[in-house]
């Protein structure tokens, strides 16, 4: 589905990425693991479009995407969640849903000037949409609530319900349980299965190796830009040079 | 209504005054449209200016009707906005203030020197006939019949307020809205950021070139001096101090800073002064501006307290 | 780590030395390259360095504030009128020596930008109002210093009176020119107009020093960089803000003075044309940069002082903006910036 080749980006004289090659195949959930700093965030940004790659190439679904602007990219049917929560602080939760399934929709200012049949449908059905997600996410009751006012662990289940919202094939989501309780995280577990049981295909960046024990097909490991492993859970977590990456981090820390 | 209008140009708000008050309305509508959308741009000033030499030289030069020549006079501030809009909202915050400022200045220096531009262009291509006078330099262009109404205002603002409360609940709002919160994460969402900023500065652009174009037609003179980098900050502290977490807060801005100095003239002298204090007062005071909706509510509260004081004095006093 | 820095900081003194000597190039040459005759174009190079200096000068303190808050202080140019005032009054009415009007203005500038940070900012900051009201408010504080200033000393231009700048040691009219003759052509300066640039170079630099090498330097970059950090390192934003504000104004101030001393027609409306002149200079320059300042200055005086010689008085309103629209286009963060600026 996600194809990468020979991806570098670099920010001034840092290499945040270099020479990545990766491939998440349609409907399998892929775990994306490194210490701090590796440049886990840094690949998402180029996968969705916010950032894009020095050199190198990354198609989606067959189509090359390294050059194209973030918008195209989820109109090809790309998610994502952030690590740092950014919702729209000053809509509604039901609002940051409806603007999130934009390109599902396709009334113009005059439809809604002159309001038209086809914006008064639409409108109903991206808030149906909409309430579907939070009933899915359990946020039905605070529809009409701010989001910048939601508590934390239903910021981060926003998240996942805003991306879910464009209709995508591919979610990416960058540390999801950052924040969260144990009985959180298990249910957002418990989440990422449905949606690959629905037919999605995932990336999950995370530090919880309990929970990328638990969802994940297979790892790619990260460290200073570079794919330094590439596994299954078993096979990552016995490989020396992960345990070295790691351990490392904590004697610097 | 006579009484009324008497009332009022008691207090020194005659009809141009009145006229002038809703034209500086429009123009603080203009500006919310890209403040929705988060961008920072100052650039009405010029669109205004556009609208409005273009349509008074329509009306005064080839003797066009005033309502066609005020549409032509939009369209044309909409056209500039195109290739001006796509570099320029790049840039953000006080880069594309300082931009557009810059945009300002040029149109307005480009209007001050038409003329010479074009006896310059006519003296290199010698070209035999006499360059023609458009712009009339400094001086302006003079005798423009007054063909702005009242009435016209108040549908123009009736016009635009309905467009922005449709805007409002519409895809293209709750797109600006969004890229008003994170750009970035609007973009990720699926929404073509371009191409709303451009829109929204474009049809802003429109507005201005409209309420240029009636402006141009209130005081038998316009002046390039009029269309400058203190015309641009006069029309954001009307939306800015009108409030711009609502619709008609900029329309209230445009109305009350407008009123402010003329009711403010029996000060003589001091004019000036109470009205730079008072516009200090309110952006210290008011931070969601005159049309803040908690404002209004907390107005309405302490009316009603005032008032239910009132009846209980009226009931005791009845009842002694 | 270390030499890195040190290969920077060559590299940017490098670029500002060559960008300076184009400049100066560019000045002198321009005429020939339009072909129009005009008289002694090394005179025009005179006049850009020293009208360039006081522009430069001013904008330095719209560069400070904006660095260290990141917002545009538009009564700035109203603090510069007021200096210009403080000194050319002080003269006319208490007949105080010329030489005291530049440390009278510096110390009456710094304590109205004290005041205007008092009453336009400090309430907004408090409150973390976005940027914009900022710019509003300090807007308001301009209209209040001018209307101020029009009661006070009313609007028929003011002057330091001629008696006066005959106290000065060398004879400072215009009419006495030096005559420095260099590489064959003929530098024609007047007295009063080096004694401008020494000034304005003076405090310049003593602004540079005192902002790079300095303790309380040190803590108005921190506060720069990141207020909440500067909080944690127990320094006081807020005293920062103040100082930032009282050194704007007495730069203001002092810009104000000597500006006097070159132009015989101070109005309360002297700062207006200033402040979106100023505008132009920082931008150019690089928004929040001291170098940039100085070199924004000399270049926006260059268009002026060349467009009106060459015949086209009005390019010498229009070239300035047009460089700050390209400037923000293709180099936002300006010729000497290293700012990184955000860009969609
Ligand atoms: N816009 C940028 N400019 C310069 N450097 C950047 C930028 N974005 C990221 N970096 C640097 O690139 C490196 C990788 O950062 P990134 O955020 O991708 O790491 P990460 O693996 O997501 O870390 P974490 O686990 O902390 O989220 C870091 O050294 C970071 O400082
Ligand atoms: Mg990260």
């Amino acid at each position: 589905m996600l194809v990468l080749k020979h991806v570098y980006r670099q920010f001034g004289g840092l290499m945040a990425l270099q020479n990545i090659a990766m491939h998440i195949p349609a409907g399998q959930i892929v775990g994306l693991i490194g210490p701090n700093g590796a440049g886990k965030t840094t690949l998402i940004n180029c996968m969705t479009g916010l950032d894009h790659p020095t050199a190198g190439e990354i198609e989606f679904g067959g189509t090359p995407i390294q050059k194209k602007p973030a918008h195209r990219i989820t109109a090809l049917g790309m998610a994502r969640t952030y690590q740092n929560i950014r919702l729209f602080g000053e809509m509604t939760v039901l609002e940051n849903l409806v603007v999130a399934q934009h390109g599902l929709g396709k009334a113009n200012l005059i439809d809604s000037l002159i309001q038209t049949p086809r914006h008064r449908r639409e409108n109903e059905r991206l808030r149906e949409n909409g309430l579907q997600l939070l009933k899915r996410f359990h946020l039905e009751q605070n529809a009409a609530v701010l989001a910048g006012n939601l508590p934390y662990g239903d910021q981060r289940r926003l998240e996942m319900a805003r991306a879910l919202a464009t209709n995508p094939k591919l979610i990416l989501l960058d540390e999801p349980t950052a924040g969260m309780n144990p009985v959180e995280t298990a249910e957002l577990g418990e989440q990422i299965l449905r949606m690959k049981a629905e037919g999605k295909t995932l990336m999950v960046v995370e530090h919880d190796m309990s929970l990328i024990a638990q969802v994940c097909d297979e790892i790619y490991v990260l460290n200073f830009g570079q794919i330094i492993a590439h596994g299954t859970h078993q096979e990552i977590k016995n490989n020396p040079v992960v345990v070295e990456a790691y351990l490392g981090q904590e004697e610097g820390e | 209504m006579g009484f009324v209008s008497d009332a009022l140009a008691s207090i020194g708000l005659n009809e141009f005054v009145i006229t002038l008050m809703f034209v500086n309305a429009i123009l603080a509508m203009s500006i919310y449209l890209t403040l929705y959308g988060g961008m920072f741009s100052l650039a009405n000033a010029g669109f205004m200016a556009i609208g409005s030499y273009v349509s008074v030289i329509l009306t005064q030069n080839h003797d066009w009707p005033f309502l066609p020549a005020i549409l032509v006079g939009m369209v044309a501030a909409g056209l500039i906005a195109i290739p001006i809009g796509l570099p320029v909202l790049r840039l953000r915050d006080i880069y594309l203030a300082i931009a557009t400022i810059g945009f300002v200045e040029i149109t307005r220096i480009m209007i001050l020197n038409f003329d010479k531009i074009i006896a310059e262009v006519y003296t290199r291509l010698h070209m035999e006939s006499e360059p023609p006078k458009i712009t009339n330099g400094p001086l302006g262009i003079t005798g423009i019949p007054v063909e702005t109404k009242l009435e016209y205002l108040i549908v123009t603002v009736i016009i635009l307020s309905y467009f922005m409360i449709r805007m409002h609940r519409s895809r293209f709002g709750r797109a600006l809205a969004a890229i008003r919160q994170d750009e970035n994460v609007a973009a990720s969402q699926g929404i073509n950021v371009v191409y709303y900023k451009n829109a929204a500065f474009i049809l802003g652009a429109m507005m201005a070139g409209l309420g240029g174009g009636f402006s141009g037609h209130l005081s038998r003179i316009i002046q390039p001096g009029s269309y400058g980098f203190g015309t641009a900050v006069d029309i954001l502290a009307y939306s800015v101090l009108g409030g711009i977490s609502s619709w008609y807060g900029p329309i209230l801005g445009g109305l009350a800073l407008t009123a402010l100095p003329e009711v403010l003239r029996p000060l003589k002298e001091y004019t000036g002064l109470i009205n730079g204090v008072v516009l200090l007062i309110f952006i210290a005071y008011l931070p969601g501006g005159l049309g803040d909706p908690a404002l209004w509510r907390s107005v309405r509260k302490t009316a009603g307290r005032i008032v239910n004081f009132i009846n209980k004095g009226k009931t005791a006093n009845a009842g002694a | 780590m270390q030499a890195s820095n040190l290969v920077l900081k060559l590299k940017s003194v490098a670029i500002t030395a060559l960008v300076m000597l184009g400049i100066a190039l560019f000045a002198y040459e321009l005429p020939d390259i339009l072909d129009k005759k005009v008289l002694s174009p090394e005179q025009h190079l005179t006049t850009v360095i020293w009208v360039g200096s006081v522009y430069s000068l001013f904008a330095l303190g719209y560069a400070l504030v904006f660095s260290i808050l990141g917002v545009l202080n538009l009564s700035h140019s109203a603090v510069f009128m007021w200096g210009g005032y403080i000194g050319v009054m002080s003269v006319i009415r208490y007949d105080v020596p010329i030489y005291y009007t530049l440390p009278l203005a510096m110390l009456g500038g710094g304590i109205i930008g004290v005041l205007v940070d008092l009453i336009a900012f400090a309430p907004l900051r408090r409150r973390n109002a976005p940027r914009i009201s900022q710019l509003i408010s300090s807007l308001g504080a301009s209209a209040v210093l001018v209307n101020l200033a029009q009661l006070e000393f009313g609007t028929s231009p003011e002057r330091f009176p001629r008696t006066t700048l005959k106290e000065l040691p060398y004879e400072a009219t215009v009419a006495r020119p030096y005559t420095i003759d260099w590489l064959g052509a003929e530098f024609r300066i007047t007295p009063l107009q080096v004694s401008i640039v020494v000034i304005a170079f003076a405090l310049m630099l003593l602004l540079q020093y005192l902002v790079a090498r300095t303790k309380t330097g040190k803590a108005m970059r921190v506060v720069a960089f990141n207020q909440k950090v500067a909080g944690l390192l127990s320094i006081s934003v807020g005293g920062i803000f103040r100082l930032t504000f009282f050194l704007a104004g007495a730069l203001a101030g002092a810009a104000g003075v000597l500006y006097a001393l070159a132009y015989p027609s101070l109005t309360p409306f002297t700062g207006d044309e200033m402040a979106l002149k100023g505008l132009t200079v920082i931008v150019l320059g690089g928004l929040g940069s001291i170098r940039g300042a100085v070199l924004g200055g000399l270049l926006v005086a260059a268009f002026e002082v060349y467009a009106t010689a060459i015949g086209y008085s009005w390019l010498k309103d229009a070239l300035p903006f047009v460089a700050l629209f390209l400037i923000l286009l293709f180099r936002p963060q300006g010729l000497l910036g290293e700012a990184t600026v955000k860009r969609a």
